[in-house]
């Protein structure tokens, strides 16, 4: 029997972050940083290709050593049909290595398109859960887990439009996706709240169809109405929804690290320290309460 | 090819508006650029027609704009009901290449300094030309500080940028997200913009008119060679 790490509570960093991430350094026990934001990439085909932006990498090496580092990437667009970036791999698993991240994730969608010349979506767009988007995602979710050496997360995305006739429910996909790669569920329950909103389902019927045994990492996060939807905007505080959800997915996981707070750094003056601090305490209440599960496993 | 082409087709509707009310006007025969199964075709086609469409076309312009914004907010505020066709017109002929989406910074600044020299400023804001170069300068300098691996130790530069008013009024107002009186005095200023210790310092100098013609004529400053520092500066006169 190996006792797994208790899962903790954390950040994913933004630059409205840097005093208090060292001010609350005990309110945190882990801190998810988006490498694509400390580095310069104009893309394939540039000679200037992950620059270090200093200042944003100083943050990391100031989190060394204090509490768990881990990943979540924005660039890899991992389902695009065209692009598999393989040095963008490479680029994040030195980066593992190098500060030693617990862990990567990405999002279960593309942005880019357009081999040689690429064009970006400008925002994540989703894919259909079909076998030939389940074929292609495979091998390389194979790939990236065996470059980069720790576990590989993907995130359930947003989407704002529903692709009519799909082979497979996302919550399906999502379980054969990780049944045949082993990779692990970055399970963003602010996504599945906007989504059910947006789309009239039940969210704790899509969460009991998950296979939840497979989360590493769980976001909350709030949003703000658009054009007559909910939106993920990251705006604020986590969205009361969302927390019902956090204290039913809880009971139920068996790999989980941590729960992450994701605000945008423009909601900062809502929040201040003692709105962040606010959401980390609710959260860590949570998996007080309702981490029922023996922390033992074999 | 046909997962290809659908994300290639989903990608432009979803960066062009026009495209993706033309797909809901004619249907399947306008994606006929595309390889698409019949299924594909018939994808796109159903989510041209749903609301969430019009949010992604919305969203992934608010995203390429608010790198825009990032630099030259005031800039935008000035631009106020003309900012959306100075958008149009940056992107129907530029594609985001990048993650980031990086690289929109000079287009615009450039296509704002076209619509200047073609309009005159004095039709879209008497302050266009002296906020785009200022905005253009602090960018410049913060860019130091953001590659800087001690930001504290960059380089210390100045750049200098003329203005036609008070710039102190016109600067608060513009902070504040609101167009500047109109009221204000005219006048010979200049601004000095200095990286100290990987902060921003703004220092406003007025020329006394019986000096102005001694100073860098403004054109210099936001002409044809626009963001970039006069060869010479002013001396300050009066420190504000």
């Amino acid at each position: 029997m190996t006792e797994r790490p208790r899962p903790g509570v954390g950040v994913l960093f933004n630059p409205a972050l840097i005093d208090f991430v060292q001010s609350h350094a005990a309110a945190l026990d882990h801190l998810v940083v988006m490498p694509d934001r400390c580095w310069s990439d104009p893309g394939p085909g540039s000679p200037h290709r992950f620059e270090e932006l200093p200042a944003a990498v100083a943050v990391v090496e100031r989190a060394l050593g204090q509490r768990t580092l881990a990943m979540h990437c924005i660039g890899l667009s991992l389902c695009s049909a065209e692009v598999f970036d393989l040095p963008y791999v490479d680029q994040l698993a030195a980066w593992r290595r190098r500060f030693g991240c617990a862990w990567v994730s990405e999002h279960l969608s593309f942005t880019r398109v357009g081999a040689g010349h690429e064009v970006n979506a400008s925002m994540a767009l989703p894919v259909p859960y079909d076998h030939e988007v389940l074929e292609l995602l495979v091998p390389r979710v194979l790939e990236v887990q065996d470059r980069l050496g720790c576990p590989f997360l993907l995130e359930n995305n947003v989407y704002y439009i529903d692709f009519p006739e799909q082979e497979m429910g996302e919550a399906e996909f999502l379980n054969r996706l990780m049944q045949r790669t082993g990779c692990g569920l970055l399970l963003d329950l602010h996504n599945v709240y906007t989504n059910a909103v947006n789309h009239g389902f039940d969210a704790r019927r899509f969460l009991r169809s998950l296979d939840l045994d497979r989360v590493v990492e769980i976001h909350v996060a709030g949003g703000e109405p658009m054009m007559g939807f909910h939106t993920d905007s990251h705006t604020g505080p986590v969205a009361e929804g969302v927390w019902p959800f956090l204290e039913y997915v809880v009971p139920h996981t068996g790999m989980l690290r941590g729960v992450t707070f994701e605000f945008h750094e423009s909601s900062w003056p809502m929040l201040h320290d003692a709105g962040v601090l606010a959401q980390l305490e609710r959260a860590r209440g949570i998996l007080r309460d309702h981490a029922a599960r023996p922390l033992q496993v074999a | 090819m046909s997962l290809r082409d659908f994300q290639r087709a989903l990608t432009s509707l979803t960066l062009d508006v026009g495209f993706a009310n033309a797909v809901y006007a004619g249907g399947i025969d306008a994606l006929a650029a595309y390889e698409l199964s019949p299924l594909e075709a018939r994808r796109l086609a159903a989510v041209t027609r749903q609301p969430g469409m019009s949010l992604n076309c919305t969203l992934a312009r608010a995203n390429r704009f608010a790198t825009i914004h990032a630099v030259f907010a005031m800039t935008c505020v000035l631009l106020g009901s003309e900012l959306r066709s100075v958008l149009d017109e940056l992107w129907s002929g530029r594609l985001p290449d990048n993650v980031q989406l990086q690289g929109e910074e000079r287009p615009f600044a450039d296509l704002v300094q076209r619509r200047i020299m073609a309009e005159g400023a004095a039709s879209l804001s008497q302050h266009l030309p002296s906020i785009l170069a200022y905005e253009w300068a602090c960018m410049e300098l913060a860019q130091l500080v953001r590659h800087s691996v001690h930001p504290d130790l960059a380089p210390r530069e100045s750049r200098w940028v003329a203005f036609s008013s008070d710039p102190e009024p016109v600067l608060a107002a513009l902070q504040r997200g609101q167009q500047p009186a109109t009221d204000l005095q005219s006048g010979d200023y200049r601004v000095r913009i200095t990286l100290i210790d990987g902060d921003l310092e703004t220092t406003t100098f007025e020329v006394p008119p019986d000096m102005a013609g001694d100073a860098a004529p403004r054109q210099e400053i936001v002409g044809a060679d626009a963001f970039r520092a006069p060869p010479t500066t002013p001396d300050p006169v009066v420190s504000k």
